[in-house]
């Protein structure tokens, strides 16, 4: 007997440690959830790099003392991680002005210096461009052969080439990790001169060497590659340059974005203080008076809540077509249509709030502030108000959250255009949809961030009962 | 001097009829009776807060039966004193006479004597949260008094307190009495308040008001309370 009930109470024990278990497992995966959604924008931010394409045209400037042209040219090269071997020296000559007019660019049947027969108007590979630099892997004053080998410290796409090569053939081979990935050859020309340019789709490799059989040099060098031109200090201080420069810094760097912010802060306040002035008169009134059709009242005010917001704007667009020409024109895809947008929706829930805040404040304030010789305006301004002050706050920061993350009907009320109605969920949608991706995340980790800003100060400001 | 003239009350559910009652001139009355009998209802009633559907309140010589909360010139204390919880102890003695425009001097005046009276004078500057429930209802009193209303209503306004300051506020509310000219109506259902205070007692029932007036009070009090008056210890 006595041991059937210690079993019991034993299992009891067991199963309360189950309960809670399982409610802790229901709950935590929800917070778990929440956390990783943020967690995952943060690590895809910083770690996710930029691919940029860059274009390298050999021109490190004019000799000075301390140094030549192609040390300058390996030093400007280094923050990709690149560098240039070649088994001769190496030569940038400028093809306007070359030593051999062989190799001048363009062609003289085009206006320029050069006389190379491969690049005059009538060869297969007739040289009509202003070339500018040429690296060559040899002073090219002779016809020898020679190779440039570039190598990278990570792997990159060389998208194009623009090469100046001799009669025969030039081998441009791809490696990765000094494994051959694929080699392509230009057909030969029909001289010295003759001008190459090679589209090339995207070959991921960490090593380039080019072949100039009969002599030639490269004009431009075009490749993706993740990551993006640091400066000396920046290698110094990586994780200060990764405050300084990340997607969200770019982000707030670009001017279109800079206006999308400063719409949405601005649009948002007047949401916010438009909310305020309608949700307190509003919520005072549901909290405290007993009408006619007071419930309707209620359940009206439920609406923008429960509908789906791109109703809302739909509707918002219907309504303004049957308004005078004028005022169309003043609202419609215009930045009142933002404001008024928001308003539809953010004003709910102000009001909602503002109606608990003044649930919670004792009738018997307004009540003692009448017998003392208030009106009852007065007694609401002097007594109430001051009383009802955090909820005020909450409902503005509330409504102030709602405007900021509102998108649907702003985008069928208000449009997405540029500088114009461009807030920051439209910006978000903006970029996504030319698939920047890294920029849609830094816009929405600066929604993110301004969310927290809100969510603390509802916190500071509101009680346990009216919070979010 | 307080009148009520078979006046009836409906809130809700709640009704009350034909009740009458009349505290003379600078009596002290306690309206006494238990939960749901319409105590409070009735104070609303005379502070002009809730309507009455028949009969006439009056007070002094007037008829204020139909005169708005702020024309009746009522101090009114409620229950828990319904501090305001963003001012300070000086606001609220001063609240009414703002309220009703007076000047400047006479306001600080006014809230000076309060709180020497009262024994507000260390807190005038003090928010009310972190009173003490005898410093609240004191300020509460104060808050009512300040524009020298000719009637003052209480309700339960020592409920809430420990033994040692409501024998404290026992004198305090006698000297009022005795300073100012104020006919009281103090709602308890707490017999002590009426044995330590009372001129009049009114007792409020379902089946209607019953008034103990003050030749029959002391005798009332040894019956109900088994001890005797000590209104004037």
């Amino acid at each position: 007997m006595t041991s059937a009930k210690s079993t019991n109470s034993k299992s009891l024990i067991h199963s309360d440690g189950l309960f809670t278990a399982t409610l802790a497992v229901l709950g935590g995966t929800y917070v778990l959830l929440i956390l990783l959604l943020l967690a995952g924008d943060l690590v895809y931010l910083f770690t996710t790099p930029v691919t940029v394409e860059e274009t390298i045209t050999f021109d490190p400037g004019e000799d000075s003392p301390q140094s030549n042209k192609e040390e300058r040219l390996l030093e400007s090269i280094a923050p990709y991680g690149m560098t240039i071997e070649s088994e001769v020296p190496l030569s940038i000559f400028d093809s306007a002005k070359p030593i051999n007019d062989q190799w001048g660019s363009p062609h003289r049947d085009y206006g320029g210096p050069g006389t190379g027969t491969g690049g005059q108007s009538s060869a297969a590979y007739s040289n009509d461009k202003h070339l500018g630099n040429i690296l060559a892997p040899n002073a090219i004053d002779d016809e020898t052969p020679g190779a440039l080998v570039f190598h990278w410290d990570q792997p990159i796409e060389v998208n194009g080439l623009q090469i100046l090569a001799g009669k025969k053939p030039v081998d441009i081979s791809f490696y990765k990790n000094d494994k051959k990935m694929q080699s392509v050859t230009t057909p030969a020309g029909d001289g010295p001169g003759s001008f190459h340019a090679i589209k090339l789709a995207g070959i991921e490799s960490n090593k380039l060497k080019l072949l100039f059989r009969d002599g030639g040099g490269v004009a431009t060098l075009q490749f993706s590659w993740p990551g993006r031109l640091r400066s000396s200090w920046e290698l110094k201080y990586p994780i200060l340059s990764a405050v300084i420069y990340n997607p969200m810094t770019q982000a707030l760097a670009k001017p279109e974005i800079q206006y999308s912010i400063a719409l949405s802060l601005v649009s948002c306040t007047i949401t916010a203080i438009i909310s305020i002035w309608i949700a307190v008169p509003l919520g005072y009134l549901l909290s405290r008076y007993s009408f006619i059709g007071k419930r309707f009242v209620d359940a009206i005010l439920d609406i923008p809540i429960i509908l789906p917001p791109l109703v809302v704007g739909l509707s918002l667009l219907i309504l303004f077509q049957f308004s005078p020409i004028t005022l169309r024109d003043a609202v419609v895809y215009q930045i009142p249509a933002v404001i008024l947008a928001q308003v539809a929706v953010a004003c709910a829930f102000a009001v909602r709030t503002m109606k608990a805040a003044f649930d919670q404040i004792d009738p018997r304030y307004e009540q003692v502030a009448l017998t003392l010789g208030c009106s009852q305006a007065t007694a609401f301004s002097r007594v109430v108000l001051p009383e009802a002050i955090p909820g005020i706050l909450t409902a503005g920061t509330l409504a102030w959250a709602r405007a900021l993350g509102e998108f649907g009907p702003l985008l069928i009320f208000a449009g997405a255009t540029r500088y114009k109605t461009e807030v920051l969920s439209t910006s978000v949608f903006l970029e996504l949809s030319v698939g920047d991706l890294s920029a849609a995340v830094a816009i929405s980790m600066i929604m993110v961030i301004a969310a927290i800003i809100v969510l603390i100060l509802t916190r500071v400001w509101g009680t346990r009962t009216i919070s979010l | 001097m307080i009148t009520l003239k078979d006046i009836s009350i409906s809130a809700g559910t709640f009704r009350l009829d034909n009740v009458s009652l009349h505290v003379p001139h600078r009596h002290y009355g306690i309206l006494m009776g238990g939960t749901g009998t319409g105590k409070t209802s009735l104070l609303e009633a005379i502070t002009g807060l809730s309507k009455v559907t028949s009969g006439s309140i009056l007070l002094g010589d007037r008829d204020v039966t139909d005169l708005k909360p702020a024309d009746r010139n009522i101090g009114y204390v409620p229950q828990d004193g319904a501090l305001f919880s963003k001012m300070n102890v000086a606001d609220h003695l001063a609240f009414s006479l703002v309220a009703r425009g007076a000047k400047k001097s006479t306001i600080q005046t006014r809230v000076h004597e309060l709180a020497s009276t009262l024994g507000l004078q260390d807190h005038l500057h003090r928010g009310v949260r972190n009173l003490s429930g005898g410093e609240k209802q004191r300020v509460a009193l104060g808050r009512a008094l300040a524009s020298k209303p000719s009637i003052l209503l209480l309700d339960e306004p020592l409920s809430a307190l420990d033994e040692k300051t409501r024998n404290q506020m026992y004198h305090l509310l006698r000297k009022v009495l005795k300073d100012n000219a104020v006919t009281v109506l103090h709602v308890t259902h707490h017999i002590t308040d009426a044995r330590c205070l009372a001129d009049t007692v009114f007792q409020l029932s379902q089946t209607g008001i019953q008034e103990i007036s003050s030749e029959n009070i002391a005798t009332w009090i040894e019956q109900e309370s088994g001890r005797s008056p000590m209104r004037d210890a």
